[in-house]
């Protein structure tokens, strides 16, 4: 029997997030696939019933994730399912409840970005106004208002206030984003969600869990990525033999499990962790993304040599696999990003 | 999801309270000083310990009670390793206890038990293993020592190599050829040699760590009683794969690891490039060592339920080995570029002299940790076994 990828939060979620996940897929439209997930209550998944959420746990947004990284689609699922309620969540303001109210009636549909380079400029009434260049914004998905972290303030900017992009982008795993140069755009001060040390410290925490979500989406596309290689050396035939024969390809694949492996049982450990203290460690999320950093862009470049020329098609399952591994790498803090997170505290003290 | 939620009525939080204050207060300090230094640790050093272990009970923590062990299940087996590692304790020697110890209980004859276990509880017995041959290593089966019966004895020639400890053991447990018709694994017998046997002669294998731990050992015509043969003429090769699978977790490797990241942290301290030169290197290291931690208690988890594939326990001894090199490899740089060419001190008459700081211990470990990934199963072997079970074939 040929390797599957176990996965960490087995069920009837993570069997339906699979199985929507392929169909999606297959059937090419990623709008509509959102306009499923919000159906679904996903990006309300965190929210706690009496706030009108699903009451779902960190498993289930985990089974979720999981299931949809095996066929990546591309949903912004960490931003707007893990990201943006958790932030609303912590903010803890009469605004911020307000909008979490709004979106798990469907009122509203959110897209979150960390713009720190923004210009913003306080006014008389409470209200801010900005300049610069807001950079990453969805721009293939339907959304309604933008979280916005910018300094120690948060924003909710509706989508029609922002100007036409000045420059939409594709990503290596096909998302796409749009940058929109702010000149002199003006937020009532309803925009303003939180300010100051309740606004950081919300960040902080909503980022926690991004980056937490992305490294368990890591983990499961290597998962998958390593059933593709798998298959495709079982079946690929040169020189009169499958190319799984050939010691040199097997190890290589092995040395892709021992990492699956690995950032397997860290994650579950730290998913293990946080249900039983109620809060993600920030330090250990942090170290887990750096790990898992390292072993993405390894699988990456390992799937993609060992399929060969197939390995370089846009297409390929693999192919699809690989380009969602590099991208996940940057998103939510690439390596530097993390180390200057643990700079602050010395390796030996944590073991 | 967490590999500690099997109900269980064992308090491991109390036990774990009682060999840490067993640790405390019965290890000597000199010998906990040798460990903390990674100093070469040698058979009077381990022996002193299982002295100590032994007296409280705690000869043999993977054994039965009824042979003297602890009856410990793997979870209490962890807890031990890892204390005995936080608090600087020597490992145990594993030839006895690990290795040769499980395959005399299990093939050996009440008189063999009579006979060898209560010398490898108490450290009185020195073993060593007399498996590898200059051309017979990870293919074991090839191996050429012949044994040819003569009445009630065996007469044993042949030459083994990478034994370690042979210097300093009592007891060779020794694979050989006692016939060459069938398939070759079947002609082996496995029989236990005493090193003090007419006709066998050690020599030191002197290696690139300057530390003396292999020997070639040559036998000539060695007159071996039948009533040392362990398990039955030609069932050698089954006694190696018992011990083979029963070894197939071993905590020890995992906890000392997280040790040896303290303490290689500790040396970057001093480097001259300062700290952060090492920070992302380190960072990663504490990252695997969580992770090898981890994979451990999975697999413990597993082995309780009697699922662990052998895939896992593969997966962890490779991870393992790479990554010990991979943590000593750190203190390698940050101490190698004073310490490469002041490695070993010269006296005035030109003999090599021994050095046991803590700096040059991690060169010496850097260099006997490529032994890691070649001893106990190449890091190749474990990658075969684990892609049978990817494949499927």
């Amino acid at each position: 029997m040929q390797f599957n990828a176990d996965t960490m939060f087995p069920g009837d979620l993570f069997e339906a997030a699979a199985r929507f996940a392929a169909d999606s897929l297959a059937a090419g439209d990623r709008a509509g696939a959102w306009q499923q997930a919000v159906a679904m209550g996903w990006p309300v998944l965190l929210v706690d019933e009496a706030r009108g959420g699903a009451g779902g746990t960190l498993a289930d947004l985990g089974a979720v994730i999981e299931g949809c990284a095996r066929h990546p689609l591309g949903l912004p699922l960490v931003r707007r399912c893990a990201q943006a309620p958790a932030l609303l969540m912590a903010a803890g303001s009469t605004a911020a409840d307000e909008t979490l109210r709004a979106l798990c009636a469907g009122e509203v549909d959110l897209d979150v970005v960390d713009a720190p380079a923004l210009t913003v400029t306080a006014l008389a009434d409470g209200g801010v106004r900005l300049d610069g260049l807001l950079e990453g914004v969805d721009a293939a998905l339907p959304f309604t208002h933008v979280l916005l972290s910018a300094g120690t303030l948060q924003l909710l900017v509706p989508h029609d206030a922002l100007p036409a992009p000045t420059a939409r982008f594709v990503g290596i795993d096909g998302a796409q984003i749009a940058d929109h140069l702010l000149s002199g755009l003006v937020l009532p001060a309803a925009a303003v969600l939180q300010r100051g040390e309740a606004a950081r410290s919300a960040a902080a925490t909503s980022q926690d869990l991004a980056v937490f979500a992305t490294t368990l989406d890591m983990a499961a596309t290597l998962g998958a990525t390593i059933e593709q290689c798998i298959t495709y050396l079982s079946t690929r035939v040169q020189f009169g033999v499958a190319l799984s024969t050939f010691q040199v390809l097997r190890h290589k694949v092995v040395e892709m499990y021992v990492d699956y492996e690995s950032a397997s049982v860290l994650l579950a450990r730290l998913v293990a962790d946080t249900v039983a203290t109620g809060q993600l460690a920030a330090r250990d999320v942090a170290l887990c993304k750096l790990y898992l950093n390292e072993l993405a862009r390894r699988g990456a470049e390992a799937s993609i040599q060992l399929h060969g020329g197939m390995g370089l098609t846009a297409e390929l399952p693999a192919g699809r696999l690989a380009r969602r591994l590099l991208c996940a790498e940057f998103e939510q803090g690439d390596r530097f990003t993390q180390l200057e997170r643990l700079a602050a505290e010395p390796t030996a003290a944590r073991l | 999801m967490t590999t500690e939620s099997r109900s269980t009525d064992i308090d491991y939080e109390a036990f774990r309270l009682e060999v840490e204050a067993f640790a405390q207060s019965q290890c000597p300090a000199d010998l906990r000083e040798r460990v903390r230094s990674n100093a070469k640790m040698c058979r009077e050093d381990y022996a002193a310990w299982q002295r100590i272990l032994n007296a409280r009970g705690w000869a043999a923590p993977g054994w039965p009670v009824a042979f003297g062990g602890t009856g410990w299940d793997m979870r209490q087996r962890y807890l031990f390793e890892l204390v005995m590692a936080e608090r600087d304790c020597p490992p145990q020697y594993h030839h006895g206890l690990g290795h040769i110890g499980p395959v005399l209980l299990h093939f050996g004859t009440p008189e063999q038990h009579a006979r060898f276990i209560p010398g490898i509880l108490d450290g009185s017995d020195w073993w060593c293993q007399g498996y590898s041959e200059p051309g017979a290593g990870s293919d074991l089966a090839a191996l050429k020592t012949r044994a040819l019966r003569e009445g009630d004895e065996y007469v044993v020639t042949g030459q083994k190599i990478w034994t370690s400890h042979a210097h300093e053991a009592d007891w060779m447990y020794t694979l050989v050829r006692t016939s060459s018709e069938g398939r070759k694994q079947e002609g082996i017998t496995l029989l236990l040699i005493p090193l003090n046997s007419p006709g066998i002669r050690i020599q030191p294998i002197r290696t690139i760590d300057a530390w003396h731990h292999v020997n070639e050992v040559f036998l000539d015509e060695v007159r071996v009683p039948v009533a040392n043969r362990l398990g039955e003429e030609g069932g050698g090769w089954k006694c190696a794969k018992f011990l083979l699978d029963r070894e197939r977790l071993a905590p020890a490797i995992v906890v000392r690891l997280e040790r040896l990241l303290q303490q290689v942290a500790a040396q970057v301290q001093g480097s001259p490039h300062g700290t952060s030169a090492f920070a992302e290197r380190l960072l990663l290291a504490e990252a695997e060592v969580r992770a090898a931690r981890e994979l451990l208690l999975s697999a413990i988890d597993d082995e309780m339920n009697g699922r662990l594939r052998a895939s896992k326990s593969s997966a962890l001894k490779l991870h393992c080995s790479e990554l010990a090199q991979r943590i000593i490899g750190i203190a390698f740089d940050a101490l190698g570029p004073r310490r490469a060419a002041r490695f070993v001190p010269l006296a005035e008459d030109g003999a090599l002299q021994v050095a046991e700081d803590d700096q040059s211990n991690m060169i010496h470990n850097y260099l006997f940790y490529r032994s890691r990934t070649i001893a106990g199963g190449t890091s190749e072997v474990q990658k075969n076994v684990i892609a049978r079970e990817l494949f499927g074939a």
